[in-house]
């Protein structure tokens, strides 16, 4: 039987190399835990935060389509009677009960298509209604207006003067124009609301607009809805106000902003959550999504902060902040 | 005599049975969703493929049916609550088949379109750097290997989620995506020379899939399920679906997309 030397060169060197071998498979069994679990944490994170994303998206564009609904409504109105019927409109808005339910509508209003040579007849109807200070504004000649007569409810800064010729402001106009060919609602860019104007630092806002048609005109076709064109019936929104008539509620610990269109600037902001980060550096997680809302795009910025992490993650930490160039 | 009369009656009433049978059941309005993309429905115009589609669907089934838009995931959550009876150009998978059934009209594949400065070339280049972000449709499934290359990058956060076509043109011309997944359909985009100037595509080497109606399982019975099917089939058959893709294809792509 083959006796084990001690003094054997190889044994003493597998002696010497015994502990550091033991040492390292430990070192990277710990390891291969540590990464596997920390693995685990991560993938839950990011499920959470997915849907608080997809929660986010759904929870904004039911609430678009909840207004939709609403200007569905007063465009079924005047299907039953005339754009003109000013008590009519009012008596609606009204009814509605515009309640905390619906405490992101600024305004509900009309605005009234008028060729350049329908101006003096539009004019003339407008102080027979009762208005006699009535004019567009501004007032020079143009081949069409598309001035605000009415906005209800009339109470607060909606008592604001109408006249206000919305279709000169290009953001404006490309909802307005978007709406009138497609027959459906379209959401304007960034504007301050007609009603704010005076109002220093007044906040982001948007307007919604769908168009109304002449009774008993067809409107099939692209040719016909702009032949047959009347108006549009609006609804106006402070994005904070909008944001915060969402059903539901954010889950903590997420920094959430919405821009206007595709790109997530400063100038394009329509509303960031106040939440602050303390913690600073990179989130753990975070996310763009392109909305398309009422055939307009905006994006909602969604990113981690550490209560979410600590709360999802658990042992996920933070990236470090990047070093920036002094 | 009296034997004679009830004979006639009986099978004069069969006949108007059969005749009843042969198309959907009425007796009730529908609902049908559309969603914006591309050559299939664009809302600026309120036109598109599956908007003839759905109005000779709804003509030759003498039903009533209400058509509105809405986003593509939207539309799968409510054909699945079975609130919603019908969508186009649907295609299916292992989930969708649970609660939604189909009657394939067209069949086409899928194509990677990538920001020509990156310089991928392969399925394989665009998935290996990772700082190239794919835009994707909420709600959209694709090809196989499609799908799992939209799953591989989704895992890694690779992945920008989007409501419709529009914003993720924009958002691969500034940058913000290098890629995007997109169909025949999105093929007039191209032809924009801002587009096609700074894109390249690249070819996913799947079959083509078969795209089709959707029909909510939970809201019509199997057998009105068929019903709507044979109108589609007869659309098929008779050469009106071809005359639609015609409307918006050339002739052999539109063979290509309807003959499968």
């Amino acid at each position: 039987m083959a006796r084990l030397h001690f003094t054997s060169p190889v044994l003493r060197t597998l002696l010497a190399v015994l502990p550091w071998l033991v040492l390292s498979m430990g070192l990277g069994v710990t390891w291969f835990a540590w990464n596997h679990e920390r693995q685990i944490t991560h993938d839950a994170l990011r499920s959470q935060f997915d849907f608080a994303l997809r929660e986010t998206v759904n929870r904004i564009e039911q609430r678009v389509q909840g207004y939709e609904q609403m200007l569905r409504g007063v465009q079924s109105l005047f299907a039953t009677t005339s754009f003109h019927n000013r008590a009519a409109f009012r008596d609606y808005v009204e009814s509605l009960q515009l309640d905390a339910n619906f405490s992101g509508v600024q305004a509900l209003g009309l605005v009234e298509w008028v060729p350049s040579q329908q101006l003096t007849a539009h004019l003339a109807s407008m102080r027979a209604a009762g208005l006699r200070n009535y004019s567009i504004e501004p007032a020079a000649a143009r081949e069409a207006y598309a001035p605000i007569v009415q906005r209800e409810p009339y109470v607060g800064r909606n008592r604001a003067s109408i006249g206000g010729d919305v279709w000169i402001d290009p953001v404006r106009r490309l909802a307005l124009e978007k709406a009138r060919d497609s027959g459906m609602t379209a959401i304007s860019g960034k504007v301050v609301l007609m009603v704010s104007r005076e109002t220093p630092n007044a906040p982001p806002g948007f307007v919604m607009y769908l168009p109304i048609y002449a009774q008993g005109k067809d409107h099939i076709n692209n040719q016909q809805r702009r032949a047959h064109l009347t108006g549009w019936v609006y609804a106006s929104f402070h994005v904070n106000d909008f944001m915060a008539s969402l059903y539901g509620s954010q889950p903590d610990g997420l920094q959430l902003a919405l821009y206007d269109g595709t790109d997530a600037t400063e100038s394009s902001l329509l509303y960031r959550a106040s939440e602050r980060d303390w913690l600073g550096g990179q989130p753990a997680a975070s996310a763009n999504e392109y909305l398309v809302v009422a055939g307009h795009n905006w994006t909602l910025s969604l990113s981690t902060l550490a209560a979410f992490e600590d709360r999802y993650g658990g042992g996920v930490r933070r990236k470090p902040p990047r070093l920036e160039s002094c | 005599m009296t034997g004679k009369i009830i004979k006639a009656l009986t099978i004069f009433l069969c006949h108007l049975g059969i005749a009843a049978a042969a198309g959907p059941d009425c007796s009730r309005s529908f609902t049908l969703a559309l969603h914006d993309h591309g050559l299939l429905y664009s809302a600026d115009t309120d036109s598109g493929i599956d908007k003839d589609v759905a109005e000779e669907i709804i003509r030759r089934s003498g039903c009533k049916v209400t058509v509105t838009l809405m986003p593509r995931a939207r539309i799968w959550q409510l054909i699945e609550s079975g609130a919603l009876d019908f969508s186009l150009s649907g295609i299916t998978n292992v989930e969708r088949d649970k609660f939604a059934s189909f009657a394939w009209y067209f069949s086409n594949r899928y194509y990677l379109l990538v920001r020509r400065d990156i310089e991928a070339r392969t399925l394989a280049d665009f998935e290996k750097q990772d700082k190239f972000q794919l835009g994707v449709i909420r709600g959209f499934r694709y090809s196989e290997s499609a799908n799992r290359l939209v799953d591989k990058l989704d895992a890694s956060g690779r992945v920008s989620q989007a409501g419709g076509l529009a914003p993720l043109y924009q958002t691969l011309l500034s940058n913000r995506i290098q890629g995007m997944i997109i169909e025949p359909f999105d093929f007039p985009a191209l032809e924009e020379k801002k587009i096609r100037d700074m894109s390249s595509i690249i070819e996913f080497s799947d079959p083509s899939v078969p795209h089709g109606l959707i029909m909510s399982k939970k809201s019509l019975t199997g057998v009105e399920q068929d019903k709507w099917r044979s109108i589609v089939n007869s659309m098929r058959s008779d050469g009106s679906m071809r005359r639609i893709f015609l409307k918006y294809f050339k002739p052999e792509l539109a063979d290509a997309l309807v003959s499968f």
